[in-house]
């Protein structure tokens, strides 16, 4: 699941799938200074699978209105392709219908857009847990 | 809580291992007390028995002896020997049988009545009983002669008379050997049986006082186990009297709490002890066994429902964490609608908290707990909408900061007079519809005046109000057939401006107190009225709100004109709110019909920006001469004539007959425009009849020129007294 670093802690993967460029690189810049690895950034769910198939990732952060494949059937695709990976979903309050949907499929957890740097670190802290 | 329920848990243990001692002194009662007690009450009655047998057998020895000593006394006085005989006979026979009893005891059972020979099964009697036997067979063997004898022993002589015959002598002799030895087995028997009964009756002794004992003990553990008993019983009195008042607790608190408290099963279903507010909250007494997604059903969206069902199903997932629960909660405030006690509906917000309960760490319900929000987001909803409200006054504050205070003064008097006026009118008894609608024409025309110049003024908050005022009066012109009920909104919708004015006016004066204590204090507070007003700037206002709703038009309809205003300074004050309206609503007019596209006027040889030209004239005793002139496009008599015939103000062949001045006169007819579609400035058809309305008010004379492809001019001629005042504007 994790490889260890010269430090000796483990490090976790982690993949950033949503469709905006400014949501990606924020959660990339806050995640620097976690254990957490960022191995993939993917603007919809098709490249999510993609690059989910290649990287292997442990923890994936994951929008739910994207273009393709939507947030909730990525989930699902995910979670068939590795049960114990850990999602996070990330998405408007609006959204409250489509998260709940995302977590029947199998997410882990919800973070509502938009936040700020400490309550994605939490979110992630507890998703770890 | 943690307390009771130690006590509670203590309880519990000290009434089980009440009952672990209860049981165990019943053993031991059974097993220390019952049946030794049986086994030994046994004992006594086979010692009894015994006793009582050896007692009867212990008089066979001495019959013997008496029989045997009996028959030789019998035969020396050669008496009759039978009876002595058969005395021997029974009690030979009887130590036979008391022998063979002894010998051979037959084992009775625990609750058989016990048989005399059992008490010899054992030593030291069957011993005692053996030797008996031994004597008894060894010394029987003598006996037996006598025992069978059952001749004739005489015989009888003359001389001697009765004699011994041989069998005579011989059972003599024999007899006396019997003698001779029943002196000895006598006796031994007797010692043997005497033994015999004082081993019984100690034993009988023994064993009476151990069965004594061991009642004493039974007595013991009877009254432990009485004791025990007791404090079970207490015990679980005392636990009844914890769960009976644990249970009133509980009821206490579902009846009291004001929150809709329930329990969820894995299937959904609502558990049967729920808080009682939730039937209020509901309006419904059938909830318990109701599943979630029944008490759900029609009182909220589809979609809400779909997904709050989703949610409580993810809910018994473990993998399902705490904040997760609260941070996705689609039913965190949610709108309901609630059959109402007097029928209908009634919309209510609730919020649904869920908190999962664990037993042994298994998730085996949820607990929903349910609060009527309704109040919370009402006053969420007021402060957003007074949030909104100050936004715009603020809004407002920066419109009238930008607006030249003369200007802004003038406006809200003549604001004010208008909301007077319309006040009176709507006050004004009516009864046919030609009374109406002359009222509605009124109102109409001064509503229209000051949207016109609020919005020459940029003070976009009146002018959408009178706008919305507007919509309303023309719904209302459209009606076929009106009544004065259907005057009764617009109360409302005249309050809500006047309102809105006075807030303005309230703002307005705050502001020129703070202007004057900040640096002018000699100069006079505005919006208080015109006299604090000189002529001049009033002069200025008046060309500034005329030049304003020009250039505003200009800029709207993507024309370009310029203003010219003369000698208004000579203007009387009376006159100076009619011109004022008059030349507002003929400067919209020009640009909205007559000035045209700068291109359009390049094309026809003229310069892109249009001029609008007013002038007043002092006439001296002949009074005043205001014209109003733009070098637009002129006056089309055909698209007079049509839009006329189209809104049926007159016919076909009314309009085929009319000249020229008769065309132009259609102008002024109340809702005429050749606008084609309605907006702020212009398609109501009022303008021209409000300027119509006016001059006639003062008693004043309008004509129109026009030269099409030219000008447009209209000339109004004005006494130097204005007329007394139309009964409407008597304020």
């Amino acid at each position: 699941m994790s490889h260890a670093d010269t430090t000796g802690r483990a490090h976790l993967k982690l993949m950033i799938v949503d469709d905006s460029n400014i949501i990606r690189r924020r959660i990339e810049r806050s995640q620097q200074i976690e254990r957490l690895e960022v191995v993939a950034c993917a603007a919809n769910g098709r490249e999510a699978v993609e690059m989910f198939a290649k990287t292997n990732p442990d923890v994936v952060t994951m929008d739910l209105t994207m273009p393709e494949m939507d947030g909730v059937e990525c989930v699902e695709k995910l979670v068939q392709m590795r049960s114990d990976v850990l999602i996070l979903v990330v998405s408007a309050l609006a959204d409250k219908a489509t998260a709940v949907e995302a977590i029947e499929k199998g997410a882990n957890g919800f973070l509502c857009k938009p936040f700020t740097d400490r309550q994605l670190n939490d979110a992630l802290h507890e998703l770890l847990s | 809580m943690a307390l009771e329920a130690s006590k509670h848990s203590f309880a519990n243990m000290s009434a089980r291992s009440t009952l672990w001692v209860i049981a165990a002194a019943g053993v031991s009662f059974i097993g220390l007390v019952l049946l030794p007690g049986l086994y030994l009450s046994t004992q006594i009655s086979r010692s009894t028995a015994a006793l009582k047998f050896v007692g009867e057998i212990r008089r066979h020895p001495a019959v013997l002896q008496n029989g045997l000593d009996s028959v030789r006394d019998r035969l020396s006085a050669r008496g009759y020997l039978q009876p002595p005989l058969a005395q021997v006979r029974q009690a030979v026979q009887g130590l036979d049988e008391a022998l063979s009893v002894m010998l051979h005891p037959k084992s009775s059972g625990w609750f058989d009545s016990p048989g005399a020979g059992s008490a010899f099964a054992d030593d030291p009697l069957a011993a005692s009983a053996a030797l008996i036997q031994a004597r008894w067979q060894r010394d029987r063997k003598t006996l037996a002669p006598v025992l069978k004898f059952t001749a004739v022993p005489y015989q009888d002589s003359e001389s001697a008379g009765t004699q011994l015959n041989a069998s005579g002598r011989s059972f003599a002799r024999e007899l006396a050997e019997a003698v001779h030895v029943a002196r000895g087995t006598v006796p031994f028997l007797d010692r043997q049986l005497n033994e015999i009964g004082a081993t019984l009756q100690a034993r009988n002794l023994d064993a009476a006082s151990k069965l004594r004992y061991l009642m004493a003990a039974g007595l013991a553990i009877a009254a432990l186990m009485g004791f025990l008993v007791s404090i079970s019983l207490s015990a679980r009195r005392r636990q009844e009297e914890l769960v009976r008042a644990a249970r009133q607790q509980t009821q206490d608190i579902l009846r009291t709490v004001k929150e809709g408290l329930f329990l969820l099963d894995v299937n959904l279903q609502i558990g049967g002890a729920h808080s009682a507010a939730l039937c209020g909250l509901f309006q419904r007494d059938d909830i318990a066994g109701l599943t979630f997604e029944q008490l759900l059903q029609g009182i909220v969206p589809e979609k809400t429902l779909s997904t709050a069902m989703k949610f409580v199903k993810v809910l018994w997932s473990e993998r399902t964490k705490e904040n997760l629960v609260k941070s996705i909660n689609p039913l965190g405030e949610v709108e309901v609608q609630i059959e109402s006690a007097g029928g209908g509906r009634e919309t209510r917000y609730l919020e649904f908290d869920f908190h999962r309960v664990r037993t042994l760490d298994k998730i085996t319900h949820v607990l929903v707990c349910v609060s009527d929000v309704s109040a919370r987001v009402a006053l969420a909803q007021e402060l957003k909408g007074a949030r909104e409200k100050s936004q715009a006054q603020l809004d407002t504050l920066v419109g009238i900061l930008h607006v030249e205070p003369n200007q802004l003064a003038s406006f809200l008097d003549d604001s004010d007079a208008a909301m007077k006026m319309i006040n009176v009118v709507l006050k004004e008894p009516a009864r046919e519809e030609a009374m109406f609608r002359k009222k509605l024409d009124t109102i109409f025309r001064q509503v229209h005046a000051v949207k016109g110049e609020a919005a020459g003024l940029g003070l976009s908050s009146i002018q959408s109000k009178a706008h919305s005022f507007e919509d309303d009066l023309r719904a209302l012109r459209e009606k076929p057939g009106l009544s004065g009920s259907e005057f009764l909104p617009l109360v409302l919708k005249l309050d809500d401006l006047f309102t809105h004015l006075q807030s303005i006016r309230d703002l307005v004066a705050r502001l020129s107190r703070l202007r004057v204590s900040a640096d002018a204090p000699e100069a006079p507070a505005m919006g208080e009225g015109t006299d604090v007003i000189d002529n001049t700037a009033s002069v200025s206002a008046l060309q500034g709100t005329i030049t304003q709703v020009a250039q505003r038009i200009a800029v709207e309809l993507g024309k370009e004109v310029h203003v010219e205003c003369v000698g208004l300074g000579v203007l009387p004050a009376e006159y100076r709110r009619m011109v004022k309206d008059v030349a507002v609503q003929a400067v919209r007019n020009s640009l909205v019909h007559g000035i045209e596209a700068a291109q359009t006027r390049l094309n026809a040889g003229k310069t892109a920006r249009g001029t609008i030209h007013i002038e007043v004239r002092d006439l001296g005793a002949a009074g005043f001469k205001l014209t109003l002139e733009d070098d637009g496009a002129g006056l089309s008599i055909e698209k007079i004539k049509q839009t006329a015939v189209r809104k049926q103000f007159i016919t076909q062949e009314q309009s085929d007959g009319m000249d020229s001045r008769q065309a132009l006169g259609l102008l002024f007819r109340a809702g005429f425009s050749t606008a084609d579609s309605v907006n702020k400035d212009a398609g109501r058809g009022v303008g021209m009849n409000l300027v119509a309305d006016l001059v006639q008010q003062k008693g004043g004379k309008l004509g129109v020129a026009t030269v099409p492809g030219k000008f447009t001019r209209f000339t109004i001629a004005l006494p130097l007294v204005p007329a007394a005042a139309d009964v409407h504007e008597v304020a």
